[in-house]
């Protein structure tokens, strides 16, 4: 049956694959790591979105419980299609944590003064510079939090539960809580495709204006 | 004599104390330094881009001209990792003072001709300076400091 629609399937793959990309370019390639940041707040707008108004399973209301439902779950309580209890605040805490991330480097300095996020000019040289050690401190949480992430998922393939491959089909072949996938309507996508597009736009078309 | 040796004493402690107070204010005095270029350049940066404002433009290269100057003087002998003070100076910038002073002299030299630059009025030509000046931050950033 199917668990993961499509838009969340797009924005998990696309994430991950900008998120590694924006390590790779944050080294000598800083044009590469602000364009490829856009992309990214774009995408997480997208899924905030999304998690107000998408598919069941991408909805915070479906995944994020209170302690109680996780201390069940942690005893032995079944979970429905999408993400267990637990699972729900490791994705909350990860994106979190990459909107703290954004926020940072849009007003990160560097330390030549050259190569700043788009909106740096509000805030003096010093606080750029903490900006950029914030947004290097709170890196090292998102990695820990991706290494948390791909340790779950290896934990759940030892005991023969495949979470890779729904994340690429959207279907699973368990049917544990054997509820259908509700699918949002059409303008729903749109509406998130907008929002999504004019974030990353609008960061782009200021990037634009506000360098050499 | 007694007397005599006294004196000697307390004044090498004196003067113990006084090189490693004296390095912790030069590295003190070094990295306030670095960060007033840096707010300098990045002012620069914003001023090209955006408004264009020549006055301000000239204000800041003058700035950084003078800045380069002073720089030569902020890394006295033994202000180094040897220090024990926090710093992120390498010690190649002693061990290598041909290069070190190479890589000083460069930017001196940029920023007087991104000074001349600005003061001609001539806002491409302090474009292209100011692009050349970032590579001889870079320059020695990438060779003495720790990262
Ligand atoms: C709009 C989004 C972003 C902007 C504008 C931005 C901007 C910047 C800037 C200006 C720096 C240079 C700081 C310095 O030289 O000290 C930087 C460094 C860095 N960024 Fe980003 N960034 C963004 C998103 C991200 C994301 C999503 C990641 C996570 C993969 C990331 C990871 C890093 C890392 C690891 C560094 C190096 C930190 C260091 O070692 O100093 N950035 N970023
Ligand atoms: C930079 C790397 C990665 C990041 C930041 C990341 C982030 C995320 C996020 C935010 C979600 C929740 C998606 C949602 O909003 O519903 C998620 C879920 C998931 N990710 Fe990743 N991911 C990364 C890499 C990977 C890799 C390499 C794999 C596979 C080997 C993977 C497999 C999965 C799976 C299977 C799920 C669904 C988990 C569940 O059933 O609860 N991820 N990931």
């Amino acid at each position: 049956m199917r668990v993961w629609d499509l838009p969340i399937r797009l924005f998990h793959w696309l994430l991950a694959a900008l998120i590694a990309f924006s390590w790779w370019a944050h080294e000598d390639h800083l044009d590469w790591h602000r364009l490829s940041g856009f992309a990214i707040a774009g995408l997480l707008v997208f899924r905030l979105w999304w998690g107000l108004a998408g598919s069941s399973t991408a909805r915070f209301s479906s995944f994020v419980k209170g302690t109680g439902g996780v201390l069940a779950y942690l005893r032995g309580a079944p979970a429905g299609p999408g993400h267990n209890p637990l699972g729900g605040w490791s994705v909350a805490a990860m994106l979190a944590t990459l909107i703290i991330q954004i926020a940072l480097g849009l007003f990160s300095v560097d330390q030549d003064g050259f190569e700043s996020g788009p909106l740096a000019r509000l805030v003096d040289f010093d606080t750029g510079r903490l900006a950029a050690a914030g947004h290097e401190l709170v890196f090292n949480l998102l990695v820990g939090l991706i290494v948390l992430h791909l340790l779950a998922i290896g934990w759940y393939g030892v005991q023969r539960k495949n979470l890779v491959g729904p994340m690429i089909t959207g279907r699973t072949t368990a049917s544990d809580g054997a509820t259908e996938l509700e699918p949002a309507p059409i303008w729903k996508l749109l509406v998130g495709l907008i929002l999504g597009l004019t974030t990353s736009g609008g960061l782009f078309m200021l990037e634009r204006a506000s360098s050499l | 004599m007694k007397a005599f040796w006294f004196a000697g004493i307390a004044m090498a402690l004196t003067a113990t104390t006084a090189v490693a107070l004296d390095a912790g204010d030069q590295i003190k005095t070094r990295r306030e330094g670095m960060k007033a270029i840096g707010g300098a350049t990045k002012g620069l940066y914003e001023t090209l881009a955006g408004e264009k404002d020549v006055a301000k433009i000239k204000a800041y290269t003058a700035r950084i001209k003078q800045l380069s100057g002073e720089s030569q003087g902020w890394f006295p002998v033994g202000t180094g990792p040897s220090s024990g003070i926090e710093t992120k100076s390498r010690a190649e910038v002693w061990t290598d003072p041909v290069g070190f002073k190479a890589a000083q002299q460069a930017f001196v030299t940029q920023a007087g001709k991104l000074n001349a630059a600005a003061t001609s009025g001539d806002l491409d030509r302090t474009q292209a300076e100011f692009g050349a000046l970032r590579g001889t931050c870079k320059g020695c950033h990438d060779k003495y400091q720790t990262k």
